[in-house]
């Protein structure tokens, strides 16, 4: 019977040091939405992309970021894609597309405008010895800009003797004797009455 | 599974005098959950079990918990709690009144949440208790006992990172069992 009655005091004593204050505010802030942090991003259509970035915000209205948690998407793929944020230009000569995120049931979206070339040229200068350059084109936009170097949507060949190579968007001529012509192809146009048919400068060297 | 059907063979014909008994219980739930999230939950809660073995030797328990939650644990409307589990018992008998016992095992449980990337969160944990059968006849005695629980909810998601918690529970409750 004494263990009973001490086993009691045992359970009563376990309840009462056991007893607190139910909590009554969660231990883990819920999510309240995720954005993409840059709202009206452009894109110029030779750029090689932009970097967005997303962010959660919370409940208690504190915020993360999570551009790598979620999963993004761009509506028109011809005008940019995009993974993990970083956004590609793609093939075509400016245009909009959204890009969203989404987690679950949650998503943000944006609209991405790309500037469309509408003119450009070739800027190396005069080249006459024999060596390696890099090769430049610059274009001007529907917007105004002028000037702004050409880094995608731009092929360059050449005849003659001369090689090109290229690594990391740079193109790179080498040069070794005689006249080489200089073609810088922007969208594939071939289309010669098109204001952004080939460009072709011609280097001699003596 | 295989182990389990084992084991259960295993008790069956070690203790022929075994019994299968249900059982019903009540008690007093309290939650401290581990870390500085100082979160605690103290509630209510009912036990049915039904189980097979002997009162002064071994028996193993399957038991369904219903446990009250009033706190906000998890989201703004945390519900009660389900839980399942499984106990292998072991009791003695020291020729007094009552036959102590102690008991191990694991269940697993659940409960709702509402948050926006979650409406569910489910648990383990690993059970540990003692207490006493106070026989009243052959085929009926009260059940006085203590549980210990570790718990370990599943984890839950912020996008960011997946927050895993997991939780001490203490249990005192009070049953009674019919041998058949």
């Amino acid at each position: 019977m004494k263990i009973i009655t001490n086993f009691f005091l045992l359970l009563i004593a376990t309840f009462f040091i056991s007893c607190g204050e139910d909590t009554n505010a969660p231990i883990i802030t819920d999510v309240s939405k995720i954005e993409i942090n840059e709202r009206t991003p452009t894109l110029y259509s030779t750029d090689s992309s932009i970097a967005l970035s997303a962010s959660v915000t919370y409940a208690d209205n504190t915020t993360a970021t999570v551009t790598q948690d979620l999963y993004w998407q761009s509506s028109n793929t011809d005008v940019a894609s995009v993974s993990d944020g970083v956004t590609r230009i793609g093939y075509q000569n400016g245009g909009d597309a959204n890009i969203s995120i989404t987690y679950s049931q949650m998503s943000d979206f944006v609209p991405l405008r790309v500037i469309a070339l509408t003119d450009f040229a070739i800027t190396n200068e005069d080249i006459n010895a024999t060596g390696s350059y890099i090769l430049e084109a610059k274009g001007t936009f529907e917007d105004g800009t002028m000037d702004k170097v050409i880094v995608k949507n731009i092929v360059w060949t050449a005849d003659n003797s001369a090689t090109i190579s290229v690594v990391d968007d740079v193109w790179t001529l080498t040069i070794l004797a005689g006249e080489t012509n200089v073609t810088a192809t922007v969208f594939g146009e071939t289309n010669t009455s098109s204001p952004l048919a080939p460009r072709v400068k011609t280097y001699i060297l003596n | 599974m295989k182990k389990i059907i084992l084991l259960l063979l295993f008790f069956t014909a070690l203790y022929s005098d075994a019994k299968v008994y249900i059982g019903s219980g009540y008690g007093y739930f309290y939650e401290q959950f581990d870390g500085d999230t100082n979160g605690q939950n103290s509630s209510n809660m009912g036990k049915l079990k039904i189980a097979y073995g002997e009162r002064e030797a071994y028996a193993i328990e399957f038991s369904l918990d219903y446990i009250q939650n009033e706190s906000k644990i998890f989201s703004q409307n945390d519900s009660d709690k389900y839980a399942m589990n499984i106990e292998f018992v072991k009791a003695f008998d020291f020729n007094i009144p009552v036959n102590p016992f102690f008991k191990a095992g694991f269940g697993a449980g659940f409960l709702s949440v509402e948050r926006d990337l979650q409406k569910k969160l489910n648990y383990g944990s690993l059970n540990l208790g003692l207490g006493m059968f106070i026989p009243m006849s052959e085929s009926f005695d009260f059940e006085v006992g203590y549980d210990y629980k570790s718990i370990s909810y599943e984890s839950v998601d912020t996008i960011a990172e997946k927050v895993r918690f997991s939780s001490n529970a203490n249990i005192i409750y009070l049953g009674f069992n019919i041998r058949f």
